[in-house]
């Protein structure tokens, strides 16, 4: 088996990106080494699933490894479109979950016990903001996702969503403002009065 | 009025706690997520790229006869020559009659009388 040297840590991504396109075997683990607990951890932060995370993170890095080839360096970033590509495959996943089991559905935890009961409670809360997300039309769901809970910026989240940074602002303060409509009448049993 | 307003102006936002809760969520991909990641990555280069031309095992006979071209012709006369075997044509039947139903001596070396006149001695 050949050898590779090691990839700078500085390397662009999109650099890696064309290593791998013309075969080095190294520079797929380079990138996933880089790429992968963060689409893993968008993934997970808006399913809340961990199962369906993994397949979606799967899925993502597969959509990355068959562009390669056609990739641009000067036209995108890496981390850009794999944003754009895991809230795409998210927001399919929860449109399918949508039809399923409402908020009210939503079985309680039983019999926690002590020591696991916040955590427990903490992961009760993450459903449901997962699943209010996905009661959301996409495009709010997308940018209210990418706004609170991967804390990009709104020129940021733009570029993603290929919006103007206007638009942004408008989706995810209504976006927002749904959510907490969704959860209001839920406070109760997410444990928000302990508060 | 809604539910973040509420609890704003107590001072706790749950729906900013909830924010906050997730992106604090400790995730990293295990062991078996990485490998089925970096098969895919595997894959997608085997079938994209060429693969290396692989020795054949029947080179060295052509490099033997001189490449394809003069292994055709010799394959081309020992096709020709099976073809007479199994099939011969009249005239060829005949002669092999000819031949092979007399008995036939050949012989390359000089005939002996011609020879004697060296080993008889000579007078004087």
């Amino acid at each position: 088996m050949t050898a590779h040297p090691p990839f700078s840590r500085d390397m662009p991504d999109g650099a890696l990106l064309v290593a791998f396109a013309n075969g080095d075997p190294s520079a797929a683990r380079a990138l996933s080494n880089r790429l992968l607990p963060r689409v893993l951890g968008q993934a997970t932060r808006m399913l809340h699933d961990r199962a369906e995370a993994e397949d979606v993170a799967q899925d993502a890095m597969l959509r990355l490894w068959k562009i390669a080839p056609d990739w641009r360096q000067d036209e995108a970033q890496v981390s850009t479109w794999l944003y754009r590509v895991v809230a795409n495959l998210c927001t399919d996943r929860l449109r399918k979950r949508r039809g399923g089991v409402t908020l009210d559905q939503i079985a309680e935890p039983a019999d926690p016990a002590p020591g696991a009961a916040a955590a427990m409670q903490t992961d009760t809360r993450l459903r449901a903001l997962s699943d209010a997300l996905a009661q959301l039309p996409e495009r709010q769901a997308q940018a209210v996702a990418l706004r609170h809970l991967e804390g990009l910026s709104n020129p940021e989240i733009a570029d993603v969503m290929d919006i103007s940074a206007r638009a942004v602002e408008s989706l995810t303060a209504r976006g927002k403002r749904a959510l907490a409509g969704l959860l209001a009448g839920r406070r109760d049993e997410l444990g928000y009065d302990d508060d | 009025m809604n539910w973040g307003m509420t609890m704003t102006e107590r001072g706790i936002d749950p729906l900013d706690d909830l924010f906050d809760a997730a992106r604090h969520t400790e995730v990293s991909p295990s062991d078996r997520l990485m490998a089925r990641v970096l098969a895919d990555a595997a894959q997608v280069q085997a079938d994209r790229l060429p693969q290396p031309a692989r020795p054949q095992r029947t080179g060295w006979i052509t490099d033997l006869f001189g490449g394809w071209p003069a292994l055709s012709g010799v394959l081309a006369a020992g096709v020709t020559g099976l073809w007479v075997g199994v099939a011969p044509p009249a005239g060829v039947e005949d002669l092999a009659a000819n031949f092979l139903g007399t008995t036939q001596s050949v012989t390359f070396l000089p005939d002996t009388t011609d020879l004697i006149w060296i080993e008889e001695p000579t007078d004087g």
